[in-house]
């Protein structure tokens, strides 16, 4: 006999406060969505505007215009450089750590070499690497911007390498060996116990980097209009070799 | 910029952080959490989270699926690791190039170094002495403000609100774009290069050791402080029981890091073009950056070499122990 029950159930009323949120809240996340939604357009015409910049010609010398309308889209040209960046540095990272950790004889190598590697600002001898990000793209904008992600790159990539490594060394033992009794798999270990494992120190690293990331727009991006001309200039004395001018070494450091 | 950076906070890395803080390796959860305005905005009801568990949880779980092993795999019986054959015969050719191409290089940069003297490579070395002390002076400069300030931060959420983007600001705020600035205070007193050369090292690196204590004090599992809480340990024990063991590990990262950075800025550091004219202080970075500036690049190989192995002599003498320290004796374990 249930209708007395439900009779019973309706004559008790529900506490205000659990019937009125539901609705307001839902409108809120109504407004929230549209709000989502203009995000996505707006990251949608942010792509556009990144693809017709870098696809486009070479700009030698970069102009920068002072009027602030064009500012929003200067920080969205360096923040999309430095994203791009960082998730290079991400991936590198992680492979790399991973490597390092997982084999001691890796590990004698690959370790110090990242120290070397992250004491010596290496690309600024190399500025061949630079020369040929430009060259492999001479006409389009696209060679410059990733010879500066390329410098971003190495100003960010190292401390979450070092991150990430030293997690993988100090995951508990007993974590370790529960994975190895439940049989997972490499993957499984990668990215249910390593990655949640070093998840904060990865996250605060990856702060640091993209402030530090973030540090080399001013000095980047300035240096780079002259050192870009310099290139170019290079890149168009390789075309005539008569006409080579001395190359510079570019002692720019991609670190503070 | 500094808006940017701001708003990168709120929108990116507040979330990120709470999000974060759900990996901790603990038994009991903490009760004041951080918290993220843009989370709160969101809400639990919004498009973005039903994006979520509509698309992206069942890939990653089909993921995983993906690479879980075969039930036939799981159920043999642990066998010692199989020795691969081909794949080692691969790695002793993958090793015999790369000793050929090391080999090639060091013929190479031997003719190279032969033009130097004798004199050259003692005042190198003396120069790799100076920096070195600079650069461990800066080191355990920034460690010790860095290490009580991040460990404050790490454990107070309320601080850590408030720091978070200053931090973020500060840590963007290139060093070099300073170090004029500071040299124009300096100058004018005696050994002030030197002494701006340890500042600005100190300035570009000592936000490496901050950020990793504040993601180790973060890491320290809320059940060993309450533990800690509960004994009624003093501050003194406190720190060497419960902080300093748990921030070991992150606290060697940020050191190795910052060191890296140190060496880094060390080129910049001593040799700085200043109103038109050269200021240095003798030290390997001002020998690499002077010999780049006149292109003899016997100088610079020797000089780059130089600290190439200070550096993995240091990783190896004083980093690979600390690391198997925290591999050993500071693990989290129950």
């Amino acid at each position: 006999m249930p209708a007395p029950v439900l009779a019973a159930v309706h004559s008790t009323p529900l506490p205000p406060a659990v019937q009125q949120p539901a609705g307001s809240r839902s409108s809120w996340a109504f407004l929230i969505d549209i709000a989502v939604f203009l995000f996505v357009f707006a990251a949608i015409f942010g792509i556009y505007a990144i693809g017709r910049t870098w696809l486009g010609p070479v700009h030698p010398q970069a102009r920068i215009s002072q009027n602030p309308r064009d500012l929003p889209l200067y920080a969205l040209y360096s923040l999309v450089r430095i994203s791009v960046a960082y998730a290079l540095s991400l991936v590198f990272a992680l492979g790399y750590g991973y490597l390092a950790a997982s084999s001691r004889r890796a590990e004698m190598i690959l370790i110090p070499l990242l120290d070397i590697l992250q004491s010596i600002p290496v690309l600024s001898f190399l500025p061949g690497v630079m020369l040929a990000m430009v060259a492999l793209f001479p006409h389009r904008q696209l060679g410059v911007e990733l010879g500066c992600v390329l410098l971003i790159f190495t100003g960010q990539v190292w401390n979450i390498a070092f991150s990430f490594y030293s997690s993988l060394k100090t995951v508990p033992n007993d974590l370790r060996e529960a994975a190895t009794i439940y049989r997972f798999s490499r993957w499984q270990c990668f990215a249910e116990l390593d990655l949640p494992f070093s998840t904060i120190g990865l996250v605060w690293n990856s702060m640091m980097s993209v402030a530090a990331g973030s540090f080399s727009w001013p000095a980047k991006c300035s240096c780079w209009a002259s050192v870009t001309s310099g290139f170019l200039a290079l890149v168009h004395s390789f075309k005539q070799p008569q006409a080579r001018a001395t190359p510079v070494p570019f002692s720019g450091v991609s670190r503070p | 910029m500094i808006a940017v950076i701001v708003l990168l906070d709120q929108v990116i890395w507040r979330p990120i952080i709470v999000w974060a803080d759900k990996f901790k390796f603990e038994q009991v959860e903490s009760s004041a959490g951080t918290q993220a305005t843009v989370l709160h905005l969101i809400g639990r009801a919004s498009f973005l989270i039903r994006l979520y568990r509509l698309l992206f949880l069942p890939f990653f779980n089909w993921l995983t699926l993906m690479f879980t092993l075969g039930a036939r795999r799981a159920a043999e019986t642990f066998s010692a690791p199989k020795q691969h054959k081909l794949r080692r015969a691969l790695g002793y050719l993958f090793a015999a190039a790369i000793f050929v191409g090391v080999g090639f290089a060091v013929f190479h940069a031997a003719r190279e170094l032969s033009r130097l003297h004798r004199e050259d490579y003692v005042e190198l070395l003396e120069s790799a002495a100076l920096t070195f002390l600079r650069v461990n002076t800066a080191l355990i400069l920034g460690a010790l403000w860095t290490v009580p300030a991040g460990v404050a931060i790490g454990f107070s959420p309320r601080l850590a609100r408030l720091a978070q983007p200053l931090v973020q600001i500060a840590a963007s705020i290139p060093a070099t774009a300073l170090f004029p600035i500071i040299l124009l205070f300096l100058l004018r007193l005696r050994g002030g290069l030197e002494f701006a050369a340890m500042l600005l090292m100190l300035l570009g690196t000592q936000w490496y050791i901050l950020f990793n204590v504040i993601a180790g004090a973060i890491a320290i599992p809320t059940d060993l402080k309450e533990a800690a809480r509960i004994f009624r340990f003093s501050s003194w024990d406190r720190w060497r029981f419960l902080i300093l063991p748990g921030i070991f590990p992150y606290l060697v990262t940020g050191m190795v890091t910052a060191s890296g950075g140190a060496w880094n800025a060390s080129i910049v550091a001593e040799y700085f073009h200043f109103q038109g004219r050269i200021v240095s202080t003798p030290g390997l970075g001002s020998a690499i950056s002077s010999a780049s500036d006149s292109g003899r690049f016997d100088m610079l190989l020797a000089s780059t070499l130089i600290m190439a192995s200070v550096v993995v002599l240091i990783n190896r003498l004083l980093w690979r122990r600390l690391y198997r320290l925290a591999s050993s004796r500071f693990k989290l374990e129950t």
